[in-house]
C-alpha cells in the first residue's frame, strides 16, 4: 500500500466517526501534510473533537485537548518549570501543546496573551519558557475551534494572527440522513475506539517530504497569484491577501494534489483551496461585510473571473 | 430490444419521413418538366435511404443503385427487343451521342435517357447530403426549410398548385424536426431510453403536429390581405399598366384565329406521335388575311388538289437541293381532320379508300373519305427536307419579285399604325436582298428584349391593334404575337408572307434504330412564318424567342465567293490589334505601375468579375466554414505527430472549435470542469481523456505524450462533432 492510499484510509477513518464530512476530513488530512494548522469555525456539538481524536488515532500520534476558558495563562497551555525541593531545581513540566496532534477548543475565549502563547508555537515549531526555547514535536498539528455565536466575553483573533491557520473550515451540520446514521452509530461501542492506527507518525513525516516533491508548474503558480491579486484590487475588500498567503495556498495546493494521487497540481486543486487559505487572510470593507456578504462569497467571485491558465506561457 | 436496432427502427422512422418529404421534390418536379416514371424514382430514392440503413456494405449498395439505374433507363427508352446484346448496344449508342453532344458543347443535344441518369445521380448525391444531416448533425431544419421554399417559390410562380402539399410538407417536417430534437436530448443522457419510454417521449409530438396540422385544415381561411404579389411585380418590370390579362385559355390546335391574344395554360396532353430521323415542324395550313385582331381567310372557296400518286404535297423547290427522302409516320391520339405535314413533304402513302385533297390557298391537306373529311388515326408522309440554296437566296432582290399574283400575301389593314410601317423599313432598309430583310426582321425580336410568355399576355385594348400592341407595348407574348408580327413587317417592308400553323417538334422519347420518337402534345401547338423568295420559293422563318425554326440553309457559295465576306473580317481586326501594339510599347517607356494600371484599366470588368467571384467564393466559404473546417483540420492535424508540442497545439484548435461550435469556456472555469460539461454535451468521455493527457502535459510537465493513437482518435472524434 503507497503513502497515497494510506492517508486515503487515514481519510476513511476520519469519516466513520464524521458521517458525511469528508470534505472536512481531507482539508484536515491535507494541512497535516502541509505542516499547516487548522481553524474550525462551528457551533459546538458537531464531532469537532471527534474527529480530532480519530486523525491522531490513525495516525498513531499523540492527542492533546486544551479547553481555553477566559482565566487560563499561558504557562497552563506551554507547560511550567516547578522547583523540586528533592532535587534543588526547577523542574519542566511539559504543558498540553507539547503533543503531536493538538485540539485547542474555543480558543477565542482566552485572553490575547494566552492565545499567542499557542500561536507562537503554532508559527516557530517552538515555544519559550522562562527564556530558553523548547522544540515541539513533530509533526506538529493543530486544530483550534472558535464558536461564531458567541462575542459576549471572547477575544477575537487579530488578523495577523489567523494567517498562522492555514485553513479556517465551518463543518455545518449534518443532513437528516447523516444524524440519523450518526444516533444509529452512537448505540454500541464508541466508533473511536475501533480505529486502527493506518500510519505511524515517521511514515507521516516521511509522506510530507513526497508531498513536497508534487510539481507546481509555473502556469499554476501564476494563477495563484493572479487569485490573490485580485483579492487585493477587488473594490469589496479593504486588505487583500498576502504573499504569505499565496505560499500557504501553494502548499496546501501540493499536499492535496498528493492526496488525489497527482505528481503535479492542476488549477482544480487551487480553486478548490483558495476559499479555506484565503477566506480569513483578507479584511473585507465595513459596506460589503453590512451587505451580508461573506468572504466566501467574495472569493468565489473572484474565481470565476479570474483567468485559468490553459495554454503554456509562450504560446498562443 | 437492444440498443442497436431501437436506433435503427427510429432511424426507419426517419427515413420514411425523410422519403415522404423528398417525394413533394419529386412530383412537381415530374409535374412540371413532364417527366414520367415518378414511381421508378421514388423506388431509387428509397433504395438510397433503405440500403444503408439495412446495414447494406457500401460496394453492395452502390451496386445494387447503378444495376436499378440501367434497369430503368432500359425500361423507359429502350424499345423494341430487350436481349443482353441489344441493351448494350443501346447504352454505347447513348454513350457516343452524349459524349459527342457534350464534347460539341451541344448541351441541348443531350438526350432524355442521360438526363435521367444525371438526375439519378443528383438524387444518388442528395441522398448523402441527407444522410450527414440526419445521422451526424441530428437536424433536418435546413432540408425542411428548403422544401418549404421551394413548394412556395413553385406555388407562387409556376402552375404547380401546392395546397395539399404543404400541409403535407408541414405534418412531415415538423415531425422530422421534432423526433430528432428528441433524439438530440436522449444523445446527451447516458444511457438509451427503453423503446416504449421513447414512443412515449413521441407521443405529445405527434398529437400536437397532428391536431394542429387537422385544426388548421378545417379552421375558415381568410382572404389574404395583400394581393398576389406576381401580377403586380411583372408590371412593375414591365413599367406599363398594360391591361389585366383576359380569361387565360387553353393551348391546343384552333381553327379560329381571327381573336389572338390573352393568357394560355400549358397543357400536356399528347395529340400525336411522329417517328421520323430528325425533329420537324409539323405544317397544317396558312392563313393570310390580317384583320388587326387575328388571321381569316380571303378565300371563300377553294379549290380541291388530290395529293399522293405522283403530285407532291409541299410545292418543289425552285433552288437548292432536298435531303434524301424519309418518311414519317404518325400516330394521332386527337381527332384531326388533316394531317400533319413535314417540310418538303411529297405524298401521303395510299390508305384505303381514303382520298387526300389538298386545299389550295391555305395548303391544308384533308383525307375525305366518301365525300367526307375524316380523321385518320395511323399514316404516314414521304418527305424529303429541304435545303434552301444559298446562293440562290443572295440574288434575291426586290426587283425579282413577281408583279402580279402575291397580291393575298401582301394584305395590311388600311388602318395599322403607321409606326409600325416605319419599323418595317428601319429593319429593312440596309439590307439589298429580300432574304437579307426578312432575316433582319426575324432577327429584331431576340435582340431587343422581346420576351417568350404564355401566362402573362395582355389582350390588346378595343380597337388596338395586336401587333402594334406586342410590338410597342407588352413586348410580350408567345408564337402567335411574334409570327403575326414578322408578317405584318415583312408585308410593310413589301416581301409576300403567311402565317403558318402547325406543331414543333416535340419532345424526343426515345430512339428506335435510326429514327426519332416525338411527342407532340398540345404545348406544341406553333405558329411562324413563311416569306417568299423569288427564285426559291416559300421559306420558313422562326421569329419567336426560344424557337429554332424549321428548314435548313444549303451553303452552296461558290469557292470565289468566301473572300468576298472574309476578306472584311480581317481588316477590322487588325486595326485593334496595331493600336493595342502600340499603347503597350507607349507604356513600356513609362514606368511599370502606369502600365500595371492600365492592364488593370483595360481588363477591368475582368478583375472585378474575378473580385465578385473571389468574394463569393470568400463568403459561402465563411458562411460554411462549420462544414468543411472539421474535416480541413482533421487532415491537417494527421500529417502531424501528436508529440507534446503538436498535442497541446491540437488540443488548443478544438477548445477555438468547440467554442464555435457554442460550448464557450468561462474564464474562471479549469479545463476539467469544461471538460465534464463537453461530455455531457456530446456523450462519451473522448474530453476528459484528452483533458487528463493535457493538463498532465501542461501542469504536470510531462514531455511526452503516450498512447498518442487513441488521443489522436479522441480528437477527431470531437472535432467532427464541432461541424455538426
Amino acid at each position: 500500500m503507497d503513502e497515497q492510499q494510506k492517508l486515503i484510509r487515514v481519510i476513511d477513518n476520519i469519516e466513520q466517526v464524521m458521517i458525511g464530512k469528508r470534505a472536512v476530513a481531507e482539508l484536515s488530512v491535507t494541512a497535516l501534510l502541509s505542516g499547516g494548522h487548522v481553524l474550525l469555525e462551528d457551533v459546538p456539538g458537531v464531532g469537532k473533537t471527534m474527529m480530532v481524536r480519530a486523525l491522531a488515532r490513525s495516525v498513531g500520534a499523540d492527542f492533546k485537548r486544551i479547553q481555553f476558558t477566559p482565566d487560563l495563562l499561558p504557562s497552563d497551555v506551554v507547560g511550567v518549570s516547578i522547583y523540586n525541593p528533592r532535587d534543588m531545581e526547577f523542574e519542566f513540566r511539559p504543558g498540553p501543546v507539547m503533543g503531536n496532534i493538538v485540539l485547542a477548543d474555543e480558543i477565542n475565549r482566552t485572553s490575547p496573551k494566552t492565545q499567542s502563547a499557542l500561536l507562537e508555537g503554532m508559527e516557530e515549531s517552538s515555544v519559550t519558557i522562562d527564556g530558553k526555547t523548547l522544540p515541539l514535536p513533530d509533526p506538529f498539528f493543530v486544530m483550534a475551534t472558535q464558536n461564531p455565536i458567541e462575542y459576549e466575553g471572547t477575544y477575537p483573533l487579530p488578523e495577523a494572527q489567523l494567517d498562522r491557520f492555514l485553513f479556517k473550515i465551518r463543518m455545518g451540520y449534518p443532513t437528516r440522513e447523516e444524524e440519523l446514521d450518526v444516533l444509529r452509530r452512537s448505540e454500541g461501542q464508541a466508533p473511536i475506539e475501533r480505529i486502527e492506527p493506518v500510519l505511524s507518525l515517521e511514515e507521516l513525516v516521511e509522506v510530507r517530504s513526497k508531498a513536497e516533491e508534487v510539481l507546481i508548474d509555473d502556469t499554476v503558480k501564476g494563477y495563484i497569484v493572479d487569485l490573490a491579486e485580485a483579492t487585493r484590487n477587488s473594490q469589496d475588500i479593504r486588505l487583500g491577501v498576502s504573499p504569505r498567503g499565496s505560499i500557504a495556498l501553494m502548499k496546501a495546493a501540493r499536499s492535496y494534489a498528493f492526496l488525489r494521487g497527482r505528481g503535479y497540481v492542476t488549477p482544480d486543486d487551487v480553486q478548490y483551496l483558495v476559499p479555506y487559505v484565503f477566506g480569513h487572510r483578507m479584511i473585507l470593507q465595513p459596506e460589503t461585510r453590512y451587505e451580508g456578504i461573506t468572504a466566501e462569497e467574495l472569493i468565489e467571485r473572484l474565481v470565476i473571473k479570474t483567468k485559468v491558465p490553459v495554454r503554456r506561457a509562450g504560446t498562443r | 430490444m437492444n440498443g442497436k436496432w431501437q436506433k435503427r427502427l427510429f432511424l426507419a422512422v426517419i427515413y420514411t419521413l425523410v422519403f415522404l418529404l423528398v417525394r413533394e421534390w419529386l412530383i412537381p418536379i415530374a409535374k412540371l418538366t413532364g417527366t414520367g416514371h415518378l414511381g421508378l424514382f421514388l423506388i431509387f430514392v428509397g433504395l438510397c435511404f433503405a440500403l444503408p440503413l439495412a446495414g447494406t456494405p457500401r460496394w453492395l449498395s452502390a451496386s445494387l443503385k447503378v444495376v436499378f439505374s440501367a434497369w430503368f433507363i432500359t425500361r423507359a427508352y429502350l424499345e423494341g427487343p430487350t436481349g443482353i446484346g441489344a441493351v448494350l448496344r443501346f447504352f454505347a449508342e447513348e454513350f457516343r451521342v452524349n459524349t459527342q453532344a457534350l464534347l460539341s458543347g451541344d448541351f441541348a443535344g443531350i438526350t432524355d435517357s442521360f438526363r435521367t441518369v444525371l438526375f439519378l445521380a443528383l438524387i444518388w448525391m442528395a441522398s448523402y447530403l441527407i444522410q450527414f444531416w440526419i445521422e451526424t448533425r441530428m437536424s433536418v431544419l435546413l432540408f425542411y426549410g428548403m422544401t418549404l421554399i421551394f413548394i412556395t417559390v413553385l406555388d407562387t410562380f409556376s402552375p404547380y398548385r401546392a395546397d395539399a402539399a404543404i400541409l403535407r410538407i408541414l405534418v412531415i417536417g415538423l415531425l422530422l424536426v421534432g423526433l430528432l430534437s428528441l433524439a438530440k436530448l436522449a444523445s446527451g443522457q447516458s444511457r438509451m431510453p427503453s423503446l416504449p419510454s421513447a414512443v412515449l417521449m413521441a407521443v405529445p409530438l405527434v398529437l400536437i403536429v397532428g391536431v394542429s396540422g387537422a385544426l388548421s385544415q378545417m379552421l375558415p381561411k381568410s382572404e389574404p390581405a395583400w394581393p398576389d404579389p406576381v401580377p403586380f411585380l411583372r408590371s412593375l418590370a414591365d413599367g406599363a399598366g398594360s391591361g389585366g390579362p383576359g380569361e387565360a385559355g387553353k393551348i391546343g390546335y384552333g381553327e379560329d384565329d381571327s381573336m389572338l391574344g390573352g393568357p394560355f395554360i400549358g397543357d400536356n396532353t399528347v395529340v400525336f406521335q411522329a417517328n421520323v430521323k430528325s425533329g420537324q415542324y409539323w405544317k397544317v395550313e396558312t392563313k393570310d388575311t390580317y384583320t388587326m385582331r387575328g388571321w381569316v381567310n380571303s378565300a371563300e372557296e377553294q379549290e380541291l388538289i388530290p395529293v399522293g400518286n405522283g403530285t407532291p404535297i409541299a410545292d418543289p423547290l425552285l433552288a437548292g437541293k432536298s435531303r434524301d427522302e424519309d418518311t414519317a409516320e404518325l400516330t394521332m391520339t386527337h381527332d384531326f381532320k388533316f394531317i400533319v405535314q413535314p417540310y418538303g413533304a411529297q405524298e401521303p402513302a395510299p390508305v384505303e379508300g381514303v382520298q387526300f385533297l389538298k386545299e389550295s390557298v391555305t395548303g391544308k391537306v384533308v383525307p375525305f373519305r366518301d365525300r367526307a373529311p375524316v380523321s385518320l388515326e395511323r399514316y404516314s408522309v414521304s418527305y424529303s427536307e429541304p435545303a434552301y440554296s444559298l446562293t440562290a437566296l443572295r440574288q434575291t432582290m426586290p426587283d425579282k419579285l413577281p408583279e402580279s399574283g402575291f397580291e393575298r400575301y401582301l394584305q395590311l389593314p388600311d388602318e395599322l399604325p403607321q409606326r409600325v410601317r416605319d419599323l418595317a423599313a428601319e429593319l429593312t432598309e440596309n439590307e439589298p436582298t429580300l432574304y437579307g430583310k426578312a432575316r433582319s426582321v426575324e432577327r429584331y425580336f431576340s435582340q431587343n428584349g422581346y420576351v417568350y410568355d404564355q401566362l402573362n399576355v395582355a389582350s390588346p385594348g378595343a380597337g388596338d391593334d395586336y401587333v402594334d400592341h406586342f410590338l410597342f407595348d407588352s413586348k410580350r407574348g408567345y408564337c402567335d404575337n411574334f409570327s403575326t408580327s414578322m408578317v405584318v413587317l415583312l408585308r410593310s417592308a413589301g416581301i409576300p408572307a403567311r402565317w403558318v400553323k402547325g406543331f414543333s417538334e416535340g419532345e424526343d422519347t426515345g430512339r428506335k434504330g435510326e429514327t426519332r420518337r416525338f411527342e407532340i402534345t398540345n404545348n406544341n401547338a406553333h405558329s411562324w412564318v413563311e416569306a417568299y423568295m423569288p427564285g426559291v420559293g416559300w421559306m420558313p422563318f422562326e421569329p419567336t424567342v426560344g424557337f429554332n425554326g424549321a428548314g435548313g440553309i444549303d451553303y452552296d457559295l461558290n469557292i470565289d465567293d468566301q473572300p468576298e465576306e472574309q476578306q472584311e473580317t480581317p481588316e477590322q481586326a487588325e486595326k485593334p490589334e496595331q493600336q493595342k501594339e502600340e499603347k503597350q510599347a507607349a507604356a513600356a517607356g513609362s514606368d511599370f505601375w502606369k502600365s500595371a494600371g492600365e492592364f488593370f484599366s483595360n481588363h477591368r470588368n475582368f478583375f472585378y468579375g474575378a473580385a465578385a467571384v473571389l468574394l463569393a467564393a470568400a463568403v459561402f466559404a465563411w458562411l460554411t466554414r462549420s462544414k468543411w473546417l472539421p474535416k480541413y483540420l482533421v487532415a491537417r492535424y494527421r500529417r502531424r505527430q501528436f508529440d507534446r508540442e503538436g498535442f497541446e497545439r491540437a488540443y488548443g484548435r478544438l477548445l477555438k472549435q468547440l467554442r464555435k461550435y457554442g460550448l464557450t469556456r468561462a474564464d474562471g472555469k479549469t479545463l476539467s470542469d469544461y471538460a465534464d460539461e463537453v461530455d455531457a454535451h456530446f456523450g462519451g468521455t473522448d474530453m476528459r481523456r484528452l483533458t487528463g493527457a493535457y493538463e498532465e502535459n501542461l501542469y504536470g510537465g510531462r514531455e511526452t505524450v503516450p498512447r498518442a493513437d487513441s488521443l489522436r482518435e479522441s480528437w477527431e472524434n470531437l472535432i467532427y462533432r464541432t461541424g455538426g
